[in-house]
């Protein structure tokens, strides 16, 4: 069932050097593919580096931050060393994004249709205005945004949050891309609306055929629409497998924890599993296994301080753990997760 | 159950000028009734807008209600003379949302919690490190100033210096929306044993019903200013009588891709 590989990721790294010179790595050597049409998640708490990852892979990473190592490939071609005139043809056309806040996306002072109109029309100049308005509505009526047409000739700032996130929508798909790529797309929204929206990436998905690498640190949204997940912990992927066997038999302590500490209906007035302790800075990661101040295995082991564990199969090639102990760790799961 | 917090028929309004059309009347809070048992938790679960914030305020006296009452401890508070209101008001107290913004940065943490304390002359050093204690940290973080905590610890904070009084009811404004999820559960349970501990009771606001269901013994739900349904934990989310409640539970992704349609059966 595996469809062509579009983006492979490999060994990359994101930092900068310090006074001293020495390297502080906020990504450290995460790789990982993405099929055709799949939807891969990059799931971890808040500072984990799933946004930078993708930054790096778009070619917008911020101001001081370089590529310390690594390779992108998206349908074979290295997006690392692509001159920016290229990437950025890319980018908008076959590779697109939608981020948290819809604003980034969209200029306050202008009409939410011309805003469209000149995302259809930047990668094909000379469509006729006509052709460009009837796709501007299309593209509206697709996202579900009503009375397109009107709704077109207003400024962002008279939409609901719910709303421009769609017409951020609309203006990723008007090219109609390959990858989609979403950085906690509904975390600023309220659930009803939140559902919506996913509704609506799952549609422009299904009639556009893109792929999606989804940001996300909610392990429901996981749940509902990965293909792979790739949990990260510390700058690094420390589990990757399907979203069927990582939900099922997590192979990694953080991982066991997180599904563990989720406030479920079964659990309901009684105490969740809670992993102590909070990550550590980029700056103050401990030299074994980072997540070792904080992992609950009954059986890690003075390995875990003092050698860092890298992602290998623990089940089988397709479920990776950067565990020492990964083949110790479904009891635990089991456990936590009771 | 005796009830330690009663709201009764509440209206709060606010007037804005709003562009072109002139003078706007929000109805934020629109004739809301509830009950706070002792020893209780109740969820007021709502989208962002519905008037929670507005509500908590209204009880805390920020704002001027049109009409209605608040009732704690069985004190009206509406006619209450300042000095006998501020009495009563020490047994509510008030934990906010985002531990980064309620904290004040200047401050040590010794100073933050005993804050309370000094106000209203009951400050002992001994006191502070027991408060700390009570919400798992150590006596070494006081000279300590918020920023140089996580989320999570400063939530513990906030919870430490909102016991210091010994209050009766904590209300809780979104406690843990803004802490990452590993965090959350620490904070959770936290609340949960203190609860145990000390006799709380709890008006527990949040957007986020996974929380609101493992935590409450009753729910509310709110929406544009009115509670639209009241009920016990398990009729509101495994039997919801209102649509809107029934509309807010299918919003919910459930952590268990089993459940997705099509899905393969569980190994
Ligand atoms: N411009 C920057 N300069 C220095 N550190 C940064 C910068 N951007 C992000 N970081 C740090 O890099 C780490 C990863 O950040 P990010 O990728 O944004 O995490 P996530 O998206 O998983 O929340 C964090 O510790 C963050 O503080
Ligand atoms: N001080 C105020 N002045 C005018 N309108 C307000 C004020 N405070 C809140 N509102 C309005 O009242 C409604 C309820 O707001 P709020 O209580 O903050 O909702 P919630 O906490 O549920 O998100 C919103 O429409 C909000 O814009
Ligand atoms: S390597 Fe050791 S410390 Fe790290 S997750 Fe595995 S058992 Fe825990
Ligand atoms: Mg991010
Ligand atoms: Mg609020």
């Amino acid at each position: 069932m595996t469809t062509p590989v579009l983006l492979r990721v490999d060994d990359l790294s994101v930092g900068y050097r310090d006074a001293d010179g020495a390297e502080v790595r906020l990504v450290d050597g995460v790789g990982f593919t993405v099929h055709e049409g799949r939807v891969l998640c990059l799931v971890g708490e808040s500072g984990s580096g799933k946004s930078l990852t993708m930054a790096a892979v778009l070619g917008l990473l911020p101001e001081g931050l370089e590529v310390l190592s690594g390779t992108v490939r998206f349908r074979g071609q290295d997006l690392l060393t692509l001159p920016e005139r290229e990437l950025r043809a890319l980018r908008g056309n076959e590779l697109a994004m939608v981020f948290q806040d819809p604003m980034t996306a969209l200029n306050p002072v202008k009409r939410v249709g011309a805003q469209i109109a000149r995302a259809v029309r930047a990668h094909h100049p000379r469509t006729p205005r006509a052709q460009v308005l009837a796709r501007v509505e299309e593209l509206l009526t697709e996202v579900g945004v009503p009375d397109p047409a009107e709704r077109a000739r207003s400024y962002p700032h008279q939409w609901s949050g719910g709303m421009r996130q769609r017409a951020v929508i609309a203006m990723a798909m008007a090219n109609r891309p390959a990858l989609l790529i979403a950085d906690e797309p509904t975390t600023a929204l309220d659930v009803t609306i939140q559902a919506q929206i996913m509704d609506v990436l799952a549609d422009a998905r299904a009639t556009s055929g893109a792929a999606m690498v989804l940001i996300t640190h909610d392990l429901g949204l996981v749940a509902q629409v990965a293909d792979e997940i790739c949990i990260m912990y510390a700058g690094r992927i420390v589990e990757r497998g399907t979203v069927w066997t990582v939900f099922d038999e997590a192979r990694h302590p953080y991982t066991a924890g997180l599904l563990g500490s989720l406030l479920s209906a079964e659990r309901a007035g009684s105490r969740a599993y809670a992993i102590p302790g909070s990550p550590p800075a980029p700056t103050r990661r401990p030299p074994g296994c980072a997540f070792a101040t904080r992992c609950e295995l009954p059986a890690r082991s003075e390995l875990c301080g003092t050698t860092r564990p890298e992602l290998r199969p623990a089940a089988d090639v397709t479920h990776e753990s950067a565990c020492h102990h990964a083949d110790r760790t479904l009891e635990f799961a089991r456990a936590v997760t009771a | 159950m005796s009830a330690v917090l009663e709201i009764d028929d509440l209206h709060v309004r606010f007037t804005s000028r709003r562009g072109l059309r002139g003078r706007s009347v929000v109805h934020a809070v629109d004739g809301v009734s509830l009950t706070l048992g002792r020893g209780e938790t109740l969820g007021l679960v709502g989208e962002s807008g519905c008037g929670k914030s507005t509500l908590v305020r209204t009880v805390f006296g920020l704002n001027t209600p049109a009409s209605g009452s608040v009732s704690i401890l069985g004190q009206r508070m509406q006619g209450l003379a300042p000095a006998a209101r501020r009495k009563v008001l020490s047994s509510v107290q008030l934990v906010f949302q985002d531990p980064y913004s309620s904290l004040d940065p200047r401050m040590r943490v010794h100073d933050i919690v005993a804050e309370p304390l000094r106000i209203a002359g009951r400050y002992a050093p001994e006191r502070v490190v027991e408060l700390l204690a009570e919400v798992g940290l150590d006596a070494d973080v006081q000279q300590r100033r918020p920023a140089q905590f996580s989320g999570g610890q400063r939530q513990r904070i906030g919870i430490a210096r909102a016991l210091a009084l010994r209050p009766e009811i904590l209300v809780l404004d979104e406690p843990v929306s803004a802490l990452d999820v590993s965090v959350q559960a620490q904070v959770v349970n936290l609340l949960m044993d203190l609860q145990e501990r000390l006799g709380l009771s709890y008006l527990f606001i949040a957007h986020d019903l996974a929380v609101v269901r493992h935590l409450s013994d009753r729910v509310a739900v709110m929406r544009q200013g009115r509670i639209v349904e009241t009920g016990d934990r398990d009729q509101i989310f495994d039997a919801p009588r209102h649509p809107y409640t029934a509309s807010l539970l299918a919003s919910i992704p459930h952590p268990d891709p089993y459940l997705r349609p099509g899905a393969p059966p569980r190994p």
